[in-house]
């Protein structure tokens, strides 16, 4: 998901690596084309039966932050859980999961669009757009959704009939994950076009997160990294656990290195390894009473993002970390920060 | 404006009947389910008679917000009640029926929505500690729910109709009768409403927030002789509440609770022994429902009690008294989270009372539990009354009390945590009462220190486990004030009362979330003849919605007004009509962030009582 539009953004990567002190030039190279383009989105998901979900922004070079980005451009509520935002060429969806809604905004300007409410949207949880269309994953209805990004139509529902999680849809499949909240290990994979499930995958117990990079499908479970490759919708391997190394979640892929956390700390690995590091990268060192455990984790335009959800409570905070694990500045943001995406 | 009537109010009727127990007028001997102010030596009791009772909806949240300093947050009106007694938790009020904790066995509160207030003939609010007498979760105070007995009473019967704003109505029938050592009473109650009040500022509606209940009770006594009786007391509550939304586009859901109780209850005195015993069977169920039309995925969990109450007491001279008690509780929890979970408890301890003299009494008691689920620490409450004159009284109190993990706590599938201690609480309090002609002063000091709180956090993944984590300090000062005078065919009782509560995280140094540092209620009744009119004012201020005390997130204080005109329709006063105001200055308010509360709404009542 969030590598399809990553891959683009080689060129803009090294020139904010190289710039990331002279903002100037990087001002000159590009002409920014909203006021939230070029810069991290934080999804922060608000607590559970409140409509306190929010979005905040932060600059790329990480000196500026606004929080409320929805609100202040809508005057409006985003609504209740912002469980995930997926992003296109033009739009950004926010996958709103007790609102039952997907708002569709602007990507550099975050004006609403419009609202997708279609019934089969039941407490949607992710989705992920191609060739024009939008595909949401339902946990109440356990189905797949798919509108007409075009006119925002809605075209058909897929169903499942188990958990659906994350989902990825890549060349002519699409990749759902049956795993939520630390329990299943199958992905079910649908013909895109046909709209039927032609295969169930069996990855390790406790599947958590997956994604794609370079033909082959990454799924992250309790004992490592379930390798398949998207031609042939087979597994060729197994990327198992070093040591002293315990679940690991959260798997973000970034220049060919793995990315990941395991209690309060960060790991990586090359995406050639056979074994995941138990060694840390960088451990975040939460206070006791905080339990600091990366319930938002994302490594983007290379910066390491962790996020002290603080019991959503109160406000997070997100932690930035370079890639060598330096820890960078401590942001604060909104409830329940669940993940940090770029946007070009 | 509104502020300074409520200023008007309060200090030139400065008027307020004392919150104290009122004198019976009937010649009929009562005989109180639960001596609760014998046992509070060194503590306030308030009690809240029948017609307190029914000024008000018949659920104990709002009869309590407008009564007492306790707050409650309520998710919406008639929705998930849960109060902050002295600045403490919601699992740290204990809800007692006829002398019985029924704090929810999953939850370790009450929904104070659920309890409905036409089924008690009185309740009593006792705030400070007790655990020693009402066992888990009497930290911040307790909430007893009494059904008392005359006997050689006159047959009664009564019939209370309400229809307001919202399509909200209530129906209560009740009737009771005795010989010289029998007597019978029970009653039923229905109340329902729609619930589908206008937001201010919004074309919004409170959407999917209808509710019903019905509430039947049945007790009866009998008098074997003068030493020995026998009661029984038999409740039963079943509601059906819509969760109400926020957006029209998210899932419609319900709950229904069903709550029954029985207890049979043996009291007997043999020369200067005594003896009580309880046997009692309590149980509660929940169903949740995620789709309002159809019954896939259900959450559901019952919980039965069976619970042994035995107190022996022995009164060594007429002034010193000497009790042993002996409990037991076991409750087993089935559910689609709990796989037929059995947790027993044994709890074991004695009580003493000395009347040194007319002035001085103390009083203690000392009582523990063993039990395989957590360690159990041993709990106290020492107290005191001087009376230094006759109108100048003073009061202290020290206590040791605790909450223990609930079933969610302990058992919850994936997050539940076997190493769970109890919360505790050490607190100490003084109290001054003055008595000056009609008046009652009462001014207290507390100080209440919590260790260990229970707090669900989220843990390895996005699994929430319950760990002991904050300690919290609370700091309280309580104020009341009551009048109560009877002139020519005039009667007015009037009540003031104040607390400021200061509730500290200990480690953060932050005021606990939903705890106001200022509330203030205040309550006038005045009848001349056969006309009667009440006003009751509750006034909280801001709270914290968040635990860093973001001010952007906290809500705003607020007053609200209720106003009763009630008329006697005959001249023998058996048949009242009235009219109620709710929300008197329109106020926008909210007792849960971002769950809109109605604005001024209506009610007309007919009451009949033979």
């Amino acid at each position: 998901m969030k590598n399809h539009f990553l891959k683009t953004l080689l060129f803009l990567i090294s020139i904010t690596l190289f710039l990331s002190c002279e903002k100037n030039e990087l001002d000159e190279a590009y002409i920014a084309k909203g006021a939230y383009d070029l810069g991290f989105i934080v999804s922060n998901e608000g607590n559970f039966g409140s409509p306190n979900a929010s979005i905040s922004f932060i600059s790329a070079d990480l000196s500026t932050t606004i929080n409320e980005v929805y609100s202040k451009e809508n005057n409006a509520p985003v609504g209740d859980i912002l469980q995930s935002i997926t992003f296109d060429d033009n739009y950004a969806y926010l996958i709103l999961n007790n609102s039952n809604k997907v708002e569709v905004v602007d990507k550099y300007t975050f004006k609403r669009i419009t609202t997708l409410t279609q019934e089969d949207i039941e407490l949607p949880r992710y989705a992920d757009t191609k060739d024009g269309k939008l595909y949401i994953t339902n946990a109440r209805s356990k189905s797949v959704v798919i509108y007409n990004i075009a006119d925002f139509s809605y075209e058909t529902t897929i169903d499942i009939g188990r958990a659906v999680e994350q989902i990825i849809v890549e060349d002519d499949f699409m990749y759902i994950q049956n795993a939520a909240y630390g329990s299943g290990n199958n992905i079910t994979v649908v013909d895109l076009k046909t709209n039927t499930v032609i295969k169930t995958l069996v990855t390790g117990k406790g599947l958590n997160s997956m994604e794609e990079e370079d033909g082959v499908l990454y799924a992250m479970h309790n004992t490592g990294i379930t390798k398949i490759d998207i031609s042939t919708n087979e597994v060729i391997g197994e990327i198992t656990l070093r040591g002293s190394l315990e679940k690991p979640s959260k798997l973000d892929i970034e220049d060919s290195n793995i990315y990941f956390i395991s209690g309060s700390s960060i790991y990586s690995s090359p995406i050639t390894s056979t074994e995941l590091s138990d060694i840390p990268l960088v451990n975040s060192e939460v206070v006791a009473e905080s339990w600091f455990t990366g319930y938002g984790f994302a490594v983007e335009n290379n910066r390491i993002f962790y996020a002290d959800v603080k019991g959503f409570s109160e406000n997070s905070v997100v932690l930035v970390y370079d890639l060598e694990g330096k820890f960078l500045k401590s942001i604060n943001t909104g409830i329940g920060t669940n993940n940090i995406y770029f946007n070009d | 404006m509104r502020y300074i009537v409520l200023l008007v109010f309060l200090f030139s009727y400065f008027t307020v009947f004392s919150q104290e127990k009122k004198i019976q007028t009937l010649d009929t001997i009562y005989l109180k389910s639960a001596k609760i102010a014998d046992k509070s030596v060194g503590q306030k009791t308030i009690v809240l008679n029948s017609e307190i009772i029914q000024n008000q909806r018949p659920q104990l949240t709002e009869l309590l917000n407008f009564e007492t300093l306790i707050y409650f947050k309520e998710n919406g009106l008639g929705m998930v009640s849960s109060p902050s007694f002295r600045g403490t938790t919601a699992q740290q009020t204990a809800v007692v029926w006829n002398g019985i904790n029924i704090n929810s066995q999953f939850l370790g509160q009450t929904d104070f929505n659920t309890i409905s207030t036409a089924s008690f003939d009185e309740i009593v609010v006792r705030p400070g500690g007790g655990s020693t007498q009402f066992g888990t979760g009497t930290i911040g105070g307790s909430i007893n729910l009494n059904n008392n007995f005359s006997f050689r009473q006159k047959t009664k019967f009564s019939a209370h109709a309400n229809y307001g704003s919202f399509h909200t109505k209530e129906i209560t029938l009740k009737a009771s009768t005795s010989t010289s050592n029998f007597n019978i009473n029970g009653g039923v109650g229905y109340f329902a409403s729609d619930n589908d009040y206008q937001f201010a500022d919004s074309d919004k509606k409170n959407e999917n927030g209808g509710f019903y209940n019905k509430s039947i009770f049945l007790n009866t006594a009998y008098k074997f002789n003068n030493q020995q009786q026998l009661k029984l007391y038999i409740s039963f509550f079943n509601g059906l509440r819509h969760f109400s939304i926020l957006e029209t586009t998210q899932s419609r859901t319900k709950y229904k609770d069903e709550n029954s109780r029985l207890m049979l209850e043996y009291s007997g005195h043999f020369n200067q022994f005594f003896l009580n015993t309880k046997v009692a069977l309590i149980n509660e169920d929940y169903t949740y429902f995620p789709e309002l039309t159809t019954n896939t995925d259900l959450s559901t969990g019952n919980a039965t009690s069976a619970i042994l109450k035995n107190e022996l007491g022995y009164t060594i001279t007429d002034d010193i008294l000497l009790k042993a008690f002996i409990n037991y509780n076991n409750t087993v929890g089935k559910g689609t989270n709990y796989n037929n979970e059995e947790r027993a408890i044994l709890t074991t301890g004695f009580y003493f009372k000395h009347k040194i003299s007319k002035k001085f009494v103390y009083q203690f008691t000392l009582s523990g539990d063993s039990t395989s689920d957590y360690e159990s620490p041993l709990l106290f409450t020492v107290g005191a009354d001087f009376n230094a004159t006759p109108w100048y009284q003073i009061s202290v109190n020290s206590s040791k009390n605790y909450r223990i993990p609930t079933f969610n706590d302990l058992f919850w599938p994936g997050a539940g945590n076997p190493n769970l201690k109890p919360e505790t609480s050490l607190q100490h309090e003084f109290t001054n009462t003055l008595r000056l002609n009609n008046f009652t002063v009462k001014l207290t000091g507390y100080y209440n220190a919590i260790k260990d709180l229970i707090i669900w956090l989220p843990t390895s993944g996005s699994v929430w486990k319950p760990v002991n984590t904050n300690n919290v300090l609370i700091k309280g000062i309580e104020a009341s004030v009551g009048y109560h005078k009877v002139f020519g065919h005039h009667t007015i009782k009037a009540n003031a009362s104040y607390a400021y509560t200061s509730s500290e995280n200990r480690n953060t140094k932050k005021q606990l979330t939903y705890v106001p540092y200022h509330k203030l209620v205040g309550s006038l009744y005045y009848t001349y003849k056969k006309i009667n009119f009440s006003i009751n004012n509750n006034f909280r201020g801001i709270v914290f919605t968040q635990t860093d005390n973001n001010k952007k997130t906290a809500l705003n204080s607020y007053l609200l007004t209720n106003l009763k005109f009630g008329l006697a329709l005959n001249t023998k006063e058996t048949m009242q009509l009235g009219f109620k105001v709710k929300n008197t200055w329109n106020t926008k308010y909210q007792s849960v962030a971002y769950k809109p509360m109605p604005l001024r709404n209506y009610q007309i009542y007919l009451t009949l009582n033979i």
